[in-house]
């Protein structure tokens, strides 16, 4: 960046902030709604439940009962919450409910002594009337219950007195609940619970407004052409309108924080030990200094969200999603086992999610909270610029598209492979999973075949692009095949390595590590069907979808390490686990390049089946640890192995076909 | 030669027409000093040409030249040398004409100490000195157009391409724009000026060129135009002209 991007900036930014400043609504945002509403929804709730905690501590309730009630009145005489106002022979309970004489209403059988003194073929009935729609009846419902059972208990006793039966002495115990409170804590618990999710729907509502008055706004009220045709570079106009985005919000949030901390010094330290609202003066620096880079990606966010939009009417609708997204990004801090050391510090946005709740239960760990932040800063920065290059779409600006006929002519198959990662991935969890729950073998053999390969071959067949060109279906070179054949080895102590690797960051639970090994000897099936529908199908279809048709729609449009970056980052996604998502990209990556290298998807099928089929054996043998000591030997074979396929390279008119035709 | 189309193409796709030509091979020149009329029927193409020559569309074909600079491969280099006059762009109503001119000086660089007396310069010019500091919210449609074209010029640029600047103006206010056009002709700029009002075209070019259905049907100056049709009236050649193509297409 030199000295005219940041004066670029400052004009943009200086600009934006006039004007975004002089209206209205973004005033209400980013004062009237943090100074009044949010205090007011943190500290109000927790304040009417200690009113009704305290209401129903003090509240008593009229009973009546009916009916032969002797043996019990002194009993409900005794009941701490009850009153007993009305004692009848007889009467009709719904009557007296419906009256208000009795909150509620027990009746005994008419000769409910005599029978107590006999031991009669049928149970006495006492039957409880209360009316359910009143919440508070349900306490009273409750101490009723109580003296019913003191009753029953009392009779047992003098049944068995009468008997001569000595019963064990009593051993009264006492209980008291006592709170130990975390001494490091920096808020209380209700605090720590409500912010996160506070501290983000503020964030996201004070920011959607000026995000979309300053992209959209520019777009709707056409003034953005004006914008572009000046010498200023794109991504200084969004950087510059990013800041402005980022100190509205970043205002709106020290503004509410501050009036969160001034209401709940004012109203929130009445409360009893379980609802108290401690939110002191180092909880509240400590926020909005965690909260600065949560600010600066959801302001990229939203100004790559507004970019998008034509209009405010269509950015209102994109925000709504955005919105829900941000508070539900904040529920991670309700996950107990969840930490910032765990390799969540390099996802945005959730990392400061839980750099919060982490600084505010009084764990300050600064390694992963510097990493944190560096994390969501680069990620913020990058958004913005991809953002930049949006601004002057000739689809947004003025709607100018090109046909599909023309799109697929120059090789733009973008929309299309979307579509087909989408549907994949799409009956991959819905179809896939319910097949393979059926017959974990047999169901993915289907699967395989259903799921992942058809889907891929009808997108090819609708576009009317010839199969074997695409999908690279032709015989390499012989040394190829021996070339994969050996490298395969050094392939599969790779995935393990970075599997390893990747345990370190993020590691799996022990139900995941031993999924495969349990999936493998638990089940009844043979070990040929096995390696049939977990090797052998995967290795044909996932290839011919991934290093077939996906390979073969990017290459018009991609560089050979472009692809191979980008079909290997899908195969780790398509493996749907955060644990498995870095070898199996690894793999994928390696995978691409043994197809573009040969220009045949022949050697990475290869490699992907006997990948496969290793893990398989290595599962049910216990063989992965010799496997690994064997390591000298196996990056051997792999050195060989590459030397083969460096020899056995194509000629240039051998090579995969940039331009696909139809 | 400042300003040069060189076989200009721009090809829409419509779910309903399908892909089509809304420019087609459109080659022009301006010179220093010189009014290039850009005249033909709404929907012919004019504004399309003259989005490409500002670089806010990129051609499907061919290029433009901006005082030597190439709209395709450049693009940044010939903002700098360009002023846009619009009928429909829009100006930013919560700031005044002053922050405008401001905004838009600072960002095309004009240097810092020369920008506020340019603007005083420019308000003079354009009778805009009673309204400068008041919110453009506020102002009339002849007010607003004013404040367009002094934040087309506020930073001095040699080309200036104007797309309708009349359109919707009262006749004062117009008169005040001819003016303006005819001053930046004196002081040496290239002025591109769309129009489908051929009197004003007449007014105003020193050469022009014809537009219908994107592609240029004649051009020359009107004495040349003249000769070619035989006809006096701006508008009784245009007329003839579009004629001849509608019934060469039936």
């Amino acid at each position: 960046m030199t000295s005219d991007d940041f004066e670029e900036i400052k004009v943009v930014f200086a600009k934006d902030l006039i004007e975004v400043l002089r209206d209205y609504r973004t005033l209400i945002v980013m004062i009237i709604m943090p100074v009044i509403i949010y205090p007011a929804l943190l500290v109000l709730p927790s304040n009417i439940a200690q009113h009704v905690k305290h209401d129903y501590k003090n509240k008593r309730y009229n009973i009546c009962l009916i009916g032969d009630s002797s043996p019990a009145i002194e009993f409900f005489r005794k009941a701490k919450v009850l009153t007993l106002t009305k004692v009848l022979e007889d009467g009709n309970p719904d009557k007296l409910l419906a009256a208000h004489v009795a909150d509620i209403v027990v009746t005994f059988p008419q000769e409910f002594t005599a029978q107590l003194q006999t031991i009669p073929k049928q149970s006495p009935r006492v039957n409880i009337y209360y009316d359910a729609r009143r919440d508070q009846n349900l306490l009273a419902l409750a101490e009723v219950r109580l003296v019913l059972s003191q009753l029953r208990g009392k009779i047992v006793q003098q049944r068995l007195d009468a008997l001569g039966i000595k019963t064990p002495q009593k051993y009264e115990l006492t209980f008291s609940e006592l709170k130990v409170e975390n001494k490091k804590s920096l808020a209380s618990e209700p605090v720590r619970n409500l912010l996160p999710f506070m501290l983000f729907t503020m964030l996201a509502v004070s920011i959607i407004y000026p995000a979309l008055d300053v992209i959209t706004g520019e777009r709707e009220r056409n003034t953005l052409p004006l914008l572009l045709m000046s010498a200023t570079k794109r991504h200084n106009i969004m950087y510059g309108k990013c800041l402005v985005v980022f100190l509205i919000g970043f205002s709106a949030l020290m503004i509410g924080l501050s009036s969160i901390y001034i209401f709940i010094q004012l109203a929130g330290q009445r409360a009893d030990d379980l609802l108290v609202m401690k939110f002191p003066l180092d909880a509240l620096l400590m926020c909005m200094l965690i909260s600065i880079p949560l600010v600066v990606t959801l302001s990229s966010l939203s100004i790559l969200l507004a970019s998008w939009c034509k209009t405010f009417q269509q950015g209102q609708g994109y925000f709504v999603p955005f919105l829900f997204m941000a508070m539900g990004a904040s529920s991670v801090c309700s996950l107990p086992e969840l930490q910032l050391s765990s390799g969540v510090a390099f996802i945005p946005v959730v990392n400061t999610a839980l750099s919060l709740k982490e600084v505010l239960a009084g764990h300050i760990d600064v390694l992963w909270l510097s990493i944190s932040a560096l994390v969501t800063m680069i990620f913020a920065v990058y958004v913005t610029y991809l953002a930049s290059t949006i601004l002057d779409s000739e689809r947004l600006l003025y709607g100018v598209t090109d046909s599909r006929a023309r799109r697929r002519l120059s090789g733009d198959y973008g929309l299309e492979i979307m579509l087909l990662c989408f549907t994949t991935f799409f009956l991959m969890f819905y179809v896939g999973q319910t097949l393979q729950g059926w017959d974990i073998i047999v169901g993915s053999l289907f699967t395989q075949v259903l799921v992942i390969l058809l889907p891929a071959v009808a997108l090819l067949k609708h576009l009317n692009l010839p199969l074997v060109k695409t999908m690279s279906l032709k015989a390499p070179h012989p040394l190829s095949f021996l070339g994969a054949l050996l490298v395969t080895p050094l392939c599969i102590l790779l995935s393990i390595g970075v599997y390893n690797l990747q345990s370190q960051i993020v590691p799996a639970p022990e139900a995941f590590t031993t999924m495969f090994t349990r999936l493998i000897m638990d089940n009844d099936k043979p070990l040929w069907l096995c390696l049939l529908g977990i090797a052998v199908a995967p290795g044909i279809c996932e290839e011919l979808l991934f290093r077939g048709a996906i390979l073969g729609l990017v290459r018009p449009k991609l560089t050979p390490l472009q692809q191979c970056i980008f079909v290997g980052v899908l195969f780790g996604l398509f493996h749907m686990s955060v644990f498995r998502v870095a070898p199996t990209g690894v793999l994928g990556v390696v995978l691409t390049a043994l197809t573009v290298w040969t220009g045949s998807i022949y050697p990475s099928m290869l490699v992907h089946i006997l990948n496969n089929s290793a893990a398989i054996l290595m599962g049910k043998y216990h063989l992965e640890e010799t496997f690994v000591s064997y390591w000298p030997a196996t990056v051997l074979l792999g050195l060989v192995g590459l030397v083969l396929l460096i020899k056995a390279k194509p000629k240039k008119s051998d090579r995969l076909p940039e331009s696909l035709g139809t | 030669m400042s300003l040069q189309a060189i076989g200009l193409t721009k090809r829409f796709f419509d779910s309903k027409r399908g892909e089509f030509n809304a420019v087609q091979s459109v080659s022009f020149e301006c010179s220093k000093g010189e009014i290039f009329g850009l005249l033909g029927p709404n929907g012919a193409g004019k504004t399309t040409t003259l989005r490409m020559i500002t670089t806010i569309l990129k051609p499907t074909e061919g290029t433009a030249l901006v005082n030597g600079f190439d709209v395709v491969k450049d693009p940044r280099q010939v903002r700098k040398q360009l002023g846009f006059v619009s009928a429909d762009t829009g100006l930013y109503d919560r700031l005044t004409p002053r922050e405008i001119l401001t905004y838009f000086g600072k960002l095309s660089k004009y240097p810092k100490e020369k920008l506020q007396p340019r603007i005083v310069e420019i308000g003079n010019m354009l009778q805009m000195e009673s309204f400068l500091d008041s919110r453009c919210e506020k102002l009339s449609t002849g007010m607003r157009q004013k404040v367009s074209i002094a934040r087309a010029i506020v930073h001095d640029p040699p080309v200036i391409i104007m797309d309708e600047p009349t359109t919707g103006l009262d006749v004062l206010t117009s008169q005040v724009l001819h003016r303006f056009v005819i001053q930046c002709k004196e002081a040496g700029k290239c002025v591109v000026f769309s129009s489908h009002i051929m009197s004003e075209a007449e007014k105003l070019c020193d050469r022009m060129a014809i537009i219908h259905n994107g592609q240029v049907l004649a051009s020359g100056t009107l004495e040349e135009l003249r000769a070619e049709s035989g006809m006096h009236y701006l508008e009784d050649i245009f007329l003839n002209v579009v004629k001849e193509t509608v019934s060469d297409v039936r």
